[in-house]
């Protein structure tokens, strides 16, 4: 029988089921792949000069997330959590991948580009993007905003930032 | 430790210093006023700027822009009911009812001055009962370290929001992404899959920006609205807070100080639990209870003498072991190491003046920050206006430029993103990062301490440990007792706010 206090297991998957899922298979592929991801130490007359294998921890470590991930997906059909991708408002998502893309564009253009050109364009195309519409406000933030950061960081804490190639 | 402290004390008396501070008090209680964005956000995007200064400039510098911070989520707290920060949450159950009344200056002033008392108190006791327990600390060798450090990491995932199996997996992440790199024993290569950029490991500054800062942009863009908060304030003409009504809540403050140094010490707990108990023990001790959450500027003064009392207890377990208790300590530790300082009994033994002059310095933080908070009510007032559109672009620039001077290296911005993304998506599936960043930060050392300690038994771990070294033993021996009683705990918790979901979520009967 079916009612709201004994609802079929089906119905109690949720995100936290399948993320445990994945967890245990992310754990014990990289269980399994830790003898060819670590240098081996050296030995000497045979012995390893160390007194702790450099695999000891990852493998403790790994061990501990596969049972954590089983004790995860035994809790997951029991924990009543809003998944926060749901609540998400209408729109939300397109600008949140915009400003990751920005972001992913500005990291190639950093050095390329140097920090004020490309920081002038990134901070001008999100400022638009939010919503800006004041011309002295774009101003500010698409001009002044990265100037005064680049004199902040080269000239007063004496650190270099990329520079323009164009100038 | 009193030769130490006399030093620390001349250390501590640099004009520099002063004005650095006085930047992050200000820096601080900006950030802290905006709904949405968090101190810790302030603090890692602000972290590079400590690396270029003199320790004795930076990371007062740092502390006061954590200071700044707890207090600057009260303004919006009480103007708009919307907290800053998470600890000024017990702030929004009296705060904007005195705004309703028209009080909300004397409101923001109560909230200054029990913040500034609370964290000079405690800042005081905390020099006072440091050295004892640096000295303690002095006499702990590998082992005892290695077992205080994995009952940390245990306590530090049951005290983080959601579900106690998830901090663990978070933790034990933060161990995994921690062994990129070399192994701190032999310093064999692991896990770098042949990239050369990752051959000395995930830098850890990049890091933190990328789980601190890059989610908040992103939670701030979910929603199409321009400021964080429409309505305007206008306090120059407010009724200010009389002598009088400050010394009616003096015992308040004097109680929920007591509660946030006592909170303060143990890692994991932070402000957010403290101002709740400093507000409720207000509450319980009030002769007229009734009129707490109506306006009354008991509850006000409670609950950010406790959040703010924390602030000084919260460096003992960093700065006397080297364990990071939260976020902020953990931002802390980050700008230590860039010093080319460890915090923990070497630094006590080595630089005992210089951590006495941060501890000194912070006492002169509150008598800046009780100025210039005071001088600057109104103008802070006028933050929660500010608009998104200038305000994040912004953010996002200074993150990224900070994540670069760290190494010059181009990689880590894309070690920034990756870390923004992984910290959003976590966020949404309710996994709380900060277990991870302390297991990424202590691993290493963990690794370390159980080497040596494999070391110094000479072949008979399990004897060694079990006897030679009773403390190591008494303390593994309650690891598990601790473990089982927070799971239950939380477990209990869950269920709590299951029931009370399903009682909310019935329609009414009859």
């Amino acid at each position: 029988m079916n009612n709201d206090s004994n609802p079929l297991w089906h119905k109690r998957f949720n995100f936290n089921t399948f993320a445990a899922i994945i967890f245990i298979v992310l754990w014990t592929v990289i269980f399994f792949i830790i003898p060819y991801q670590i240098q081996k130490p050296m030995l000497f007359m045979g012995r390893s000069l160390m007194g702790l294998k450099p695999t000891l921890f990852p493998r403790l470590a790994t061990v501990t997330l596969i049972g954590l991930s089983i004790w995860y997906l035994a809790v997951s059909f029991r924990i009543n959590e809003k998944n926060g991708f749901k609540e998400v408002a209408k729109g939300g998502y397109f600008r949140i991948i915009v400003s990751l893309v920005v972001f992913v564009a500005y990291a190639f253009l950093f050095e390329p580009l140097g920090f004020v050109v490309s920081s002038m364009l990134v901070a001008g195309t999100l400022s638009t993007f939010y919503g800006n519409r004041n011309i002295w406000v774009a101003i500010l933030v698409s001009f002044g905003a990265p100037l005064g950061i680049y004199y902040v960081f080269t000239r007063l804490l004496k650190v270099s930032l990329p520079e323009c190639p164009f100038f | 430790m009193w030769d130490n402290f006399l030093q620390g004390i001349l250390l501590s008396l640099r004009w520099d210093t002063f004005g650095m501070m006085g930047l992050g008090l200000m820096l601080g209680i900006f950030v802290g006023a905006l709904p949405g964005f968090t101190t810790i956000m302030a603090m890692a995007v602000l972290l590079p700027i400590s690396f270029f200064l003199d320790p004795m400039v930076g990371i007062p510098f740092l502390i006061g822009v954590y200071k700044g911070g707890i207090y600057g989520g009260s303004i919006p707290a009480i103007l708009v009911s919307m907290p800053g920060t998470g600890a000024a949450v017990a702030t929004t159950f009296d705060g904007p009812a005195l705004t309703k009344k028209g009080q909300s200056r004397k409101a923001m002033e109560m909230a200054l001055f029990a913040s500034v008392s609370g964290d000079l108190s405690s800042d005081i006791l905390t020099i006072l009962f440091i050295g004892p327990i640096a000295l303690l600390a002095m006499k702990i060798g590998p082992p005892e370290l290695a077992a205080i450090i994995l009952l940390s990491l245990i306590i530090i995932s049951a005290t983080t929001t959601g579900v106690f199996v998830k901090g663990l997996i978070m933790c034990f992440i933060g161990l995994i992404i921690a062994m990129i790199g070399q192994d701190p024993l032999g310093g064999m290569s692991r896990f770098t899959f042949g990239f050369f950029a990752i051959k000395s490991g995930i830098p850890l500054l990049p890091m933190l920006i990328g789980l601190f800062a890059i989610p908040e942009i992103l939670q701030a863009v979910e929603k199409k609205v321009t400021s964080f908060v429409r309505k305007e304030f206008n306090l120059k003409k407010g009724e200010k807070l009389t002598f009088k009504e400050y010394r009616r809540c003096f015992r308040t403050i004097l109680r929920s100080t007591a509660i946030g140094t006592a909170l303060g010490i143990i890692p994991g707990v932070g402000q957010v639990v403290a101002a709740f108990v400093g507000y409720a023990a207000a509450k319980n001790a009030s002769k007229h209870p009734e009129t707490f959450g109506k306006g009354e500027l008991e509850g006000i003064a409670g609950a950010e003498a406790a959040n703010n009392a924390v602030n000084g207890p919260t460096l003992v377990p960093l700065l006397t072991l080297g364990i990071p208790g939260d976020k902020v300590t953990a931002i802390l530790l980050g700008a230590f190491i860039a010093q080319g300082l460890r915090p923990g009994p070497q630094l006590f033994a080595e630089q005992g003046a210089l951590v006495f002059a941060i501890l000194v310095a912070m006492i002169f933080a509150n008598i800046l920050f009780v100025v210039l908070g005071y001088l600057t009510i109104p103008l802070f007032a006028r933050v929660v206006n500010i608009r998104k559109s200038a305000l994040l672009p912004l953010t996002a620039v200074f993150a990224f430029a900070g994540s670069y001077v760290y190494r010059s290296d181009p990689f880590d911005l894309f070690i920034l993103v990756f870390f923004g993304i992984f910290s959003y998506v976590a966020k949404k599936f309710s996994f709380d990062v900060t277990p991870m960043v302390m297991g990424y930060i202590l691993g290493p050392v963990l690794e370390y301490s159980f080497g040596q300690t494999v070391n110094m038994a000479q072949g008979d771990t399990l004897h060694f440990i079990f006897v030679a070294r009773p403390v190591t033993a008494a303390i593994l021996a309650i690891t598990p007792f601790v473990t089982a009683m927070l799971w239950w705990r939380a477990t209990r918790l869950r269920r709590k706010h299951t029931e009370a979901q399903s009682t909310a979520q019935q329609p009414a009967q009859g």
